[in-house]
């Protein structure tokens, strides 16, 4: 997951719009991600965080605004993307949930080398090899013949992580992925992540977890009802938010 | 005793038509019923409404009136089936109907998450559908097919309304010619009930968790 | 091919609703109050009775309901007499007590845990914490699956055709037999048996979401 070459954003969003009927999530979202940035989306719950990476991603289709990924926008018009557009758009971004949604009935690695097969066309070898190096990179490999329920749930995200890794996509959207977590098995999860940032993997992660956006973003983004309210170095933003909901946000999650 | 050993050649043959034609309607009706639940499940409002209406008609209609349907109603379009086809055919029909229903229930309870986590992988349409969510379903419904089969084969002795020589006709030609009703009826009683209680005993072995099955205290 | 009779065919088929009502309902009656036995049996901790009760459920679900009017009526006529109808509605009764004792069965089984501890700590007695805690909350959510049963019920009744019975279905086939076209005739039968059971399907439908609005209270 080299970064690329020249000055340019690898993900940019415009003025991205979303709603459910009268309900308004994304109210014009505009965002960089360069390649090698680890950005934290932080805000309150409804701010719209989970479905700004799940348009990235395409789970969502916005309704207005421009996405673009290494420079070329991914779908010519924002609302109607065709069935290349959108798994070309899946292939590049890994997503890692926030309930791990690993499949039950796959082993642990096939659930890493069953969309390198059918997406990439790697053959199984190639595939395997790769899931194998992934699983030793998040400290599972001993549970690749287990299956999914067998493992807990800190190992369960570690393994999900490794599926979305195994694509090399160019960027990797994490939608709080300790959420569902104790916090003691949140720690091995976050460690990986960590690491993943360390090794320069351009990283987008909506999360509750103040003290990793601290430690390992590049960058912290506020969002508030749909809108990026501010967005800057996590020791700036934490000691010196610019706006009163950034405060009044940060004060609540701080004084818990 | 006598009696049992007289007659349960012919029973034991009555069983393997029983058996055969429960096998075949089986075999061609689940297919039927897994595509009958795929329209049902399908992003098109309209086939899904079609596919509900079809599905709930023939489940709405008692299985004999379907084999009359079939066997005495359809020459009078111009299609004569023999009876053991027109048999199969209500049974296929039937089967798919009932099965759908299952099937759909199998196809909807796969989580939301793991289809979202398929296509965040970039996984087609049909790749989502064939590798993660029908081998869940198909597992998920093993239990009420293998009961729906039982079902299916006890439905076999239709046949009997019109003149196919399964089971329950043989039994009935036995127990027409030596008078011991009872005893014939309660010896194929006894063969249609093993059958079953041996998909149940299957059906027990396949089922993982185990709840309790007396009351507490 | 002959025009169908209208007034002929309604009114031949009005005859047989009274007979496929009336046997629907009796059944399903006699199977809520039978099936309730059945089914502590199925939950003993004593052994034998668990045992009676099992028995009693696989064999009457085991064998097929055309079998079980075929051994009744021609089995049973020293017992009940020569009557069909007699012989059909025990038949029902019987087949319909172990499938509602079934639903009663994981009703009971399905009283949270929590709900014996509190009364226990109440300090009632067993006696009174079965008939007044756990009694009433199992017959009550077994109801609905019970009513949707119903349906499946109306629709094996047509069985009783088979012995003679002069239900819907037996009018159908009698008037197929005097001319009347099998195609528009059967459809009509369907379409009868499908208006039957809506009012049902409402009421189960009905039952249903009021016990989930209770248990979500």
């Amino acid at each position: 997951m080299a970064p690329t070459e020249g000055d340019q954003p690898l993900v940019r969003i415009d003025g991205l719009r979303k709603s459910y009927g009268e309900h308004t999530v994304l109210d014009g979202i505009t965002l960089d991600v360069n390649a090698g940035d680890v950005v934290a989306l932080i805000g309150p719950s409804g701010a719209g965080k989970s479905t700004l990476l799940r348009c990235v991603n395409y789970l969502e289709i916005p309704d207005e605004g421009v996405i673009e990924l290494e420079g070329v926008p991914t779908a010519a018009a924002p609302s109607a993307p065709t069935k290349s557009e959108l798994l070309a758009v899946r292939r590049k971004t890994g997503m890692v949930f926030q309930g791990f949604h690993l499949f039950p009935h796959l082993s642990v690695l096939r659930n890493i080398t069953l969309a390198q097969e059918l997406v990439l066309g790697r053959s199984s070898e190639d595939a395997e090899q790769r899931a194998l190096q992934l699983l030793d990179r998040v400290g599972l490999r001993e549970k690749a013949s287990a299956r999914p329920t067998q493992c807990s749930g800190g190992q369960q995200q570690r393994i999900a992580i490794a599926r979305a890794l195994a694509l090399d996509p160019v960027v990797m959207l994490f939608d709080e992925p300790t959420s569902a977590l104790d916090p003691e098995v949140s720690v091995e999860v976050l460690r990986v992540m960590r690491e993943l940032a360390d090794l320069g993997t351009t990283m987008v992660v909506v999360t509750h977890e103040m003290g990793f956006a601290r430690r390992v973003a590049d960058r912290v983004a506020m969002l508030a009802g749909g809108s990026l309210v501010e967005q800057g170095d996590p020791a700036t933003m934490f000691s010196d938010p610019q706006h009163e909901v950034t405060a009044r946000f940060l004060n609540a999650v701080f004084d818990r | 005793m006598e009696f049992v050993t007289d007659h349960l050649p012919t029973l034991l043959g009555g069983l393997r038509t029983s058996a055969w034609l429960a096998l075949i309607s089986i075999v061609l009706g689940l297919p039927c019923g897994l595509l009958l639940g795929l329209m049902a499940t399908s992003s098109l409002a309209v086939v899904r409404w079609a596919t509900l209406v079809v599905v709930e008609v023939f489940r709405g209609i008692p299985m004999l009136l379907l084999v009359y349907f079939v066997y005495f109603g359809l020459p009078g379009a111009g299609l004569s089936l023999a009876a053991e086809t027109a048999l199969v055919v209500s049974l296929v029909v039937s089967a798919a109907a009932y099965t759908s229903e299952i099937f759909r229930a199998g196809l909807l309870g796969v989580a939301r998450g793991h289809r979202e986590a398929a296509r965040s992988l970039g996984l087609t349409g049909f790749q989502e559908l064939r590798h993660i969510v029908l081998p869940q379903a198909l597992r998920a419904v093993r239990l009420p097919i293998i009961s729906f089969s039982v079902l299916i084969f006890q439905y076999t002795s239709v046949g009997f309304a019109i003149g196919i020589p399964e089971l329950l006709s043989r039994s009935y030609a036995i127990g027409s010619v030596t008078f011991n009703y009872l005893g014939v009826f309660v010896l194929a009683g006894v063969l249609y009930a093993t059958v079953a209680i041996a998909a149940s005993g299957l059906m027990h072995l396949v089922r993982r968790d185990r709840a309790p099955q007396v009351l507490p205290f | 091919m002959n025009q169908l009779d209208w007034g002929r065919v309604l009114e031949a088929i009005g005859a047989g609703i009274g007979y496929t009502v009336g046997l629907t309902v009796i059944a399903f009656l006699g199977g809520m109050i039978l099936g309730f036995p059945v089914a502590l049996m199925r939950v003993s901790r004593i052994r034998a009775l668990r045992w009676i009760g099992t028995a009693y459920v696989e064999i009457c679900r085991g064998v097929p309901v055309v079998a079980w009017m075929l051994l009744i009526f021609y089995g049973l006529a020293d017992l009940i007499g020569t009557d069909p109808l007699i012989a059909a509605t025990v038949a029902l009764t019987v087949v319909a007590t172990a499938y509602i004792a079934e639903n009663y069965r994981a009703a009971l089984l399905h009283v949270p845990l929590g709900q014996w501890e509190a009364a226990v700590s109440l300090g009632l007695t067993r006696r009174q914490l079965f008939w007044r805690v756990i009694a009433p909350q199992g017959v009550t959510i077994a109801l609905a699956p019970s009513a949707t049963y119903a349906i499946g019920l109306l629709k094996e009744s047509a069985f009783a055709a088979v012995i003679g019975v002069s239900d819907i279905a037996f009018q159908a086939r009698t008037l197929t037999q005097s001319g009347q076209p099998g195609l528009a005739t059967f459809a009509v039968a369907g379409a009868v048996y499908l208006l039957l059971s809506l009012p049902i399907a409402a009421a189960a439908r009905t039952i249903d979401r009021r016990m989930r609005t209770r248990s979500a209270m």
